[in-house]
């Protein structure tokens, strides 16, 4: 499943090596682009919020931030397992 | 025991405080890192065995040995052994860069250079692998433990890196006598128990994340070390290992107030302390909030003297803004401009002088002379911090700022000059200019180039270490110049605002 235009925001803010008029490729990695553990913990924070879903705390490691793909993956496995409102 | 090992006479050497806590609690654990725990009596063969293993490999008395590593029990072994062989050690981080490890092998000279970057991307002959020394080091019928080389108290025993106003790093050297001095007058204030597991996620190649290996081995407490990994979940890792001390600067703060937002529950958590940045206000009542039966003990140091003032624990509740009290036998002036003293109150640069006060700067006799000035009329050497601040009429010191372009960004020191320098050998780059952080804003890179400002800052991230690199990068065609000819840095500012 492509991810949607929230996600993308959200990352892209995260990301100040990647410039607006550039793709985000799924498996790029995120610490190339510029992502340092601040911004991923705050990242962790606002994608829980905005997507009113909760990381366990096993998926809280670095494979899970390592690139877009990774935690599209690990947020949408979450979501659909969340009951729909 | 921890009186005596404090008013010990034996201590002359830093190796001193590890064997020392070896032999009083050698079975207790000394440090644990994300692979397991050594005990102290573990800690110090393997420090005995790294030494031995320097020894054969050729390094002798006062050579210079870098380790560029993520703190692990390794490093703290590698620190005392290197220590035992007579050599000085100079501790780098792990978001060094190659670029930034090149400055430091020019200005260093090291005899070793050990890295644990698989495989060594280091472009300096002598960078060994860490995964391979210790496959030597561990070997059965390796190296036979070492005792320890005779040192005079003002041998050099560390170099630490630090910035200054100048582009390239420069290294504060710490002799023996002074490193101890300067931890026993910190554990005065700190107090680490025996039963004290202190959490530290900060570099040992920061003074304040490497001084936390003495503290807790004068005290014979625990350290544990973190790494990157433990970073989404600092609150649940501070619970499971039972940390009671947590040395804080703002970036971990915060990290560490998300992590206990999402995972609240209970704490060990006697004592957080915090040097190296500010914690702003904001962040001080969020701990207290989250952790309401830790105290908060806030200090103010800097690299050239490890450390300058101590707080009471939760003191800044009484004397909001103050970082403290000199420590006991050292002194703090504060000068005006014109050099006279200042009257309680007064703003002007803060001034120390005492037996911490370090040994200068590494092959760097202006520079040394500029910062630690010789007293005309006593000879005392006196650190001029380029920090500005004043005393209360109790003798309580209030930090303002720095005099000079200088700031701290993620707890790291660093300069305009520093950055500026960088972005200037990037392929590409005409002309740079960056912006300190203000109070409404982070720092800013304005560049004159045809690359984009994301090509910038990925290039420039290959050059420094993150602290360094800025998030915002701000391209022009070419910078307006002031009425004197210079870079009109005050046009570029009111740009980045809006």
């Amino acid at each position: 499943m492509p991810w949607d235009d929230r996600f993308e925001a959200l990352l892209r803010a995260a990301l100040p090596y990647l410039s607006p008029d550039e793709p985000l490729p799924p498996d790029a990695e995120l610490v190339d682009l510029g992502i340092d553990s601040m911004a991923a913990v705050e990242l962790l924070s606002t994608v829980e919020q905005t997507y009113d879903v909760r990381f366990p705390d096993d998926s809280l490691h670095r494979e899970t931030f390592r690139t877009a793909g990774t935690l599209w993956a690990v947020l949408s496995r979450l979501f659909s397992q969340e009951p729909t409102p | 025991m921890t009186a005596e090992v404090r008013q010990g006479p034996a201590l002359c050497h830093v190796v001193d405080v590890l064997d020392h806590a070896a032999a009083a609690r050698g079975g207790e654990l000394a440090v644990t890192d994300d692979h397991g725990d050594w005990s102290y009596a573990q800690l110090a063969d393997h420090s005995r065995r790294f030494a031995q293993w320097l020894h054969h490999s050729g390094v002798s008395a006062g050579d210079r040995v870098v380790v560029r590593a993520t703190a692990s029990r390794e490093f703290v072994a590698m620190l005392y052994g290197c220590l035992r062989a007579g050599a000085v050690f100079v501790p780098l981080g792990p978001a060094t860069t190659a670029y930034q490890l090149g400055q430091v092998v020019a200005d260093a000279q090291p005899r070793l250079v050990i890295t644990d970057r698989t495989p060594p991307d280091e472009t300096a002959a002598t960078a060994r692998s860490l995964q391979e020394v210790w496959a030597e080091v561990r070997r059965p019928g390796g190296p036979a433990p070492h005792t320890r080389a005779e040192a005079a108290p003002a041998d050099t025993a560390l170099l630490i890196y630090t910035s200054g106003s100048t582009a390239a790093p420069k290294a504060v050297v710490s002799p023996h006598e002074r490193v101890l001095w300067a931890t026993r007058a910190v554990a005065a204030r700190l107090r680490y128990q025996t039963d004290d597991i202190v959490l530290c996620r900060l570099p040992l190649a920061f003074d304040y994340g490497l001084y936390q290996v003495f503290l807790c081995a004068l005290a014979g407490a625990r350290l544990v070390l973190l790494s990157q990994a433990a970073d989404l979940r600092l609150a649940a890792v501070a619970r499971e290992c039972g940390a009671t001390v947590v040395p804080l600067v703002p970036s971990l703060a915060t990290m560490l107030l998300h992590s206990a937002r999402r995972d609240p529950g209970p704490s060990r958590i006697r004592l957080f302390t915090n040097t190296g940045e500010e914690l702003p206000h904001a962040v001080l009542a969020q701990l207290r909030e989250h952790f309401p039966r830790a105290g908060i003990q806030l200090m103010y140091g800097t690299t050239e003297c490890k450390r300058i003032s101590v707080l009471e624990v939760d003191g800044d509740r009484r004397r909001p803004g103050s970082v403290g009290r000199s420590l006991d036998g050292t002194r703090i002036r504060i000068l005006t401009a014109d050099g006279v003293p200042a009257a309680p109150g007064e703003t002007g640069e803060i001034v120390v002088s005492g037996p911490h006060v370090m040994a200068g700067y590494w092959r760097a006799p202006e520079l040394t002379a500029a910062r630690f000035r010789s007293d005309p009329q006593t000879g005392e050497v006196r650190l001029h911090t380029g920090d500005f601040g004043h005393l209360d009429s109790d003798g309580y010191l209030y930090f303002h700022g720095r005099g000079d372009d200088m700031f701290k960004r993620h707890g790291v020191r660093t300069s305009a000059a520093e950055i500026e320098s960088a972005a200037r050998d990037i392929p590409g780059v005409d002309h740079a200019v960056l912006l300190p952080p203000t109070d409404r804003r982070d720092m800013v890179l304005c560049v004159v180039t045809t690359l984009t400002p994301a090509e910038v800052l990925r290039h420039l991230g290959t050059l420094l270490d993150p602290a360094r690199v800025p998030d915002q990068c701000r391209v022009f065609d070419r910078f307006p110049l002031s009425a004197n000819g210079k870079t009109d840095r005050a046009w570029l500012s009111r740009q980045a605002v809006s």
